[in-house]
């Protein structure tokens, strides 16, 4: 699992162009979302659910059904680990 | 005053206005499933024109046209049969989302598609016009945007015509971008209902052409005021409150009863944050009593053609006294409590609003109303400012000029030291210039490249800045559009079986988000904008810069060319420009 979390914060940086942060600056407990945490936004929420698809075989088809799966890379990666079929 | 002399709307429902209106009327839809689509590797729910449609005489002698310009021109044509049109004091204003885009990936070397700023002058060498032609690209809105620019154009005696053509071709590219932002419907869009669930994609060319009002008899059609404002929220998702909706609404809406409008038609995309923003934007605009429909549910969005096609349809109903229904639409899903219509309404007003949003935090409205010919008297009477008419058009100075090329970066003609060459040079100008601002990492190259071009501009001003504004717009020109990710958003969608096109790569196809970043980055709501233009053009560069100012709120404009082909090869000029009186 720890390693599935340090794949994840890197595969994150390098989707979302997060240039001035590295993984070791991502706490993967903390909120993705909102003004605490990385402060994403719904552009970057969609680009992870290309992210899942593209690296892992995940489907999601609501775009909806992220915002409880995208609430911390901890969270993505347990539901990675579920979820995937590659 | 710019009134409406003829129009035409070639559709899946028809070739000409009254065709589609009959189809509106008569309850028919163009929406359809379509499967096996090729390029696509999966269904989608849209409205696609038949070819044979298309295979018209248009190909225009020896002329070969793409399938998107016979759309265009077959369009035209139609618009103008019969009118007699002096070539040198008419313009042809195209208004297109993505223009050729779909034959990028083709190996096709034709100008129009490689330089998509050309396409509009080959229509318009082969209508015979001898002026340059502009391209409004300002994703959804364009439509409207180009209305605007027609009757600023005329109003202002540069033209006596102007042909204002929408049109917009489906295609993989355009569709998977959609898809990568799950706006599809896999059904019928249902506007402003609650059970929305997205938009369907549609295509269309329609024309309306523009003449000066004393070139016209009595009782006509004519384009009383419009007004484009930024959200200056976020790229791809509207203002919670229509901020930038409301804005526009507002210099339209009239003071007084009597002035109310008969209808707004809405952009009614039928996704949930369209909808939903509209309808804040209408009710804080004062505007709750006002019927609202919307057609999208049987055109689908239609894109660049949208704004066209609706203002078309919304006149000709009202010539029937009728107000269309919405299609689909059963039950208020949205919280701004608004009269969505439901059936066939009757009214004797003939007066309405057309408003727009799109992605780059613009939105667009536009006010349309049929009146006999003294204009003057008419203004006076509603309470329209037409303070542009007394403005002096030209009356600006340029504060200073930014340039930056792989080599150098210019502020004001003294060269500034950055190291880097390239793209590391646009990176060095955030690094030490710009930083805190890690949005800028995340743009692509061409917003890049506009965006440290402007922040250089603003920094060697002296105003106070991040202050919410709506009295500075921001244009932007290029002749390519947006190459580079154009050229990586078709990269993504090459491979059925490895298809995974980026929302953020294909928000960035649309070159008016260019702008829209700076609008973000510096709270502008002003007008915002990016036009297409056939070549270098110093005489097209002041007009464009002219009927920017003719929105009375503009006292300055960022404006200014922004070019970007690869690490090599781009160039930005950007100029802050202000009226002499600011």
């Amino acid at each position: 699992m720890d390693q599935l979390i340090e794949t994840l914060k890197e595969q994150l940086i390098d989707t979302l162009n997060l240039e001035e942060i590295t993984a070791a600056d991502i706490d993967e407990n903390a909120p993705l979302f909102g003004a605490q945490g990385l402060g994403l936004d719904s552009i970057d929420a969609l680009e992870i659910i290309v992210l899942l698809e593209r690296n892992y075989g995940i489907r999601l088809k609501n775009a909806a059904e992220g915002k409880d799966i995208f609430t911390s890379v901890a969270n993505i990666a347990n539901y990675v680990a579920a979820n995937r079929t590659k | 005053m710019a009134t409406i002399i003829s129009h035409n709307i070639i559709s899946p429902l028809g070739e000409t206005s009254e065709e589609n209106y009959a189809a509106v009327t008569e309850g028919r839809t163009a929406l359809r499933m379509h499967s096996d689509n090729e390029g696509l590797p999966f269904s989608f729910y849209g409205a696609i024109i038949d070819d044979s449609l298309l295979l018209c005489k248009e190909t225009d002698g020896d002329v070969p046209l793409t399938r998107f310009e016979r759309m265009a021109m077959k369009s035209i044509r139609t618009a103008i049969s019969g009118i007699e049109i002096d070539p040198s004091r008419t313009i042809l204003l195209l208004s297109s989302t993505k223009i050729n885009v779909s034959h990028l990936n083709a190996g096709n070397t034709e100008e129009s598609v490689r330089e998509p700023g050309k396409c509009a002058q080959k229509l318009s060498d082969i209508l015979g016009l001898t002026t340059v032609p502009i391209t409004i690209c300002n994703a959804c809105i364009s439509g409207v945007a180009a209305l605007i620019a027609a009757q600023r154009l005329v109003d202002n005696g540069d033209y006596d015509y102007a042909i204002v053509c929408g049109a917009d071709e489906q295609s993989p590219f355009v569709i998977s971008g959609f898809e990568s932002f799950h706006s599809l419907s896999e059904s019928e869009c249902r506007p402003f209902d609650i059970e929305r669930t997205g938009l369907n994609l549609g295509e269309a060319a329609a024309t309306i052409v523009i003449g000066r009002d004393e070139l016209m008899c009595d009782g006509a059609w004519r384009l009383m005021k419009g007004c484009i404002r930024n959200d200056a929220y976020h790229m791809s998702t509207p203002h919670p409150q229509g901020e930038g909706a409301r804005l526009a609404l507002n210099e339209l809406s009239g003071s007084s009863d009597a002035e109310r409008p008969a209808v707004i038609n809405a952009h009614g995309t039928a996704t949930m944050y369209n909808d939903q923003m509209e309808s804040k934007a209408i009710v804080r605009a004062g505007l709750q009593e006002i019927p609202v429909n919307a057609y999208k549910a049987h055109f689908g969005h239609t894109m660049g053609a949208a704004g066209v096609i609706e203002t078309i349809l919304t006149i000709i109903s009202l010539e029937h006294g009728v107000i269309l229904p919405t299609r689909n639409f059963s039950e208020l899903g949205v919280s701004g409590k608004i009269k969505v219509v439901e059936k066939v309404s009757k009214t004797n007003r003939q007066d309405f609003i057309k408003m727009i949003s799109g992605f780059g935090g613009c939105n667009g409205a536009i006010r349309l109303r049929k009146t006999a010919r003294e204009c003057n008297e008419e203004c006076k009477d509603s309470k329209f400012t037409c303070k542009h008419e007394n403005d002096i058009a030209g009356d600006y100075v340029t504060a200073s000029v930014v340039k930056i090329n792989p080599r150098e970066v210019t502020i004001c003609g003294e060269k500034i030291e950055i190291e880097g060459k390239g793209d590391e040079l646009i990176s060095e100008i955030y690094r030490n210039r710009i930083k805190e601002y890690p949005k800028f990492h995340k743009m692509d190259s061409l917003a890049k490249l506009a965006f440290a071009a402007s922040e250089l501009l603003l920094q060697n001003d002296d105003e106070e800045r991040f202050v919410d504004r709506d009295d500075r717009a921001v244009v932007l020109f290029n002749t390519q559009s947006t190459l580079h990710a154009d050229r990586k958003h078709a990269e993504a969608i090459a491979d059925v079986d490895n298809f995974f096109p980026s929302p953020s790569v294909f928000l960035y196809t649309l070159p008016n988000v260019a702008s829209g970043e700076i609008a973000l980055r510096n709270k502008y709501r002003g007008e915002t904008g990016f036009y297409l233009l056939p070549g270098n053009d110093k005489q097209k560069e002041d007009e464009l810069i002219r009927i920017t100012l003719m929105d009375p709120h503009t006292e300055s404009i960022i404006f200014g060319s922004v070019y970007y082909e690869n690490d090599k090869d781009f160039e930005a000029e950007l100029k802050l420009i202000k009226t002499i009186n600011n």
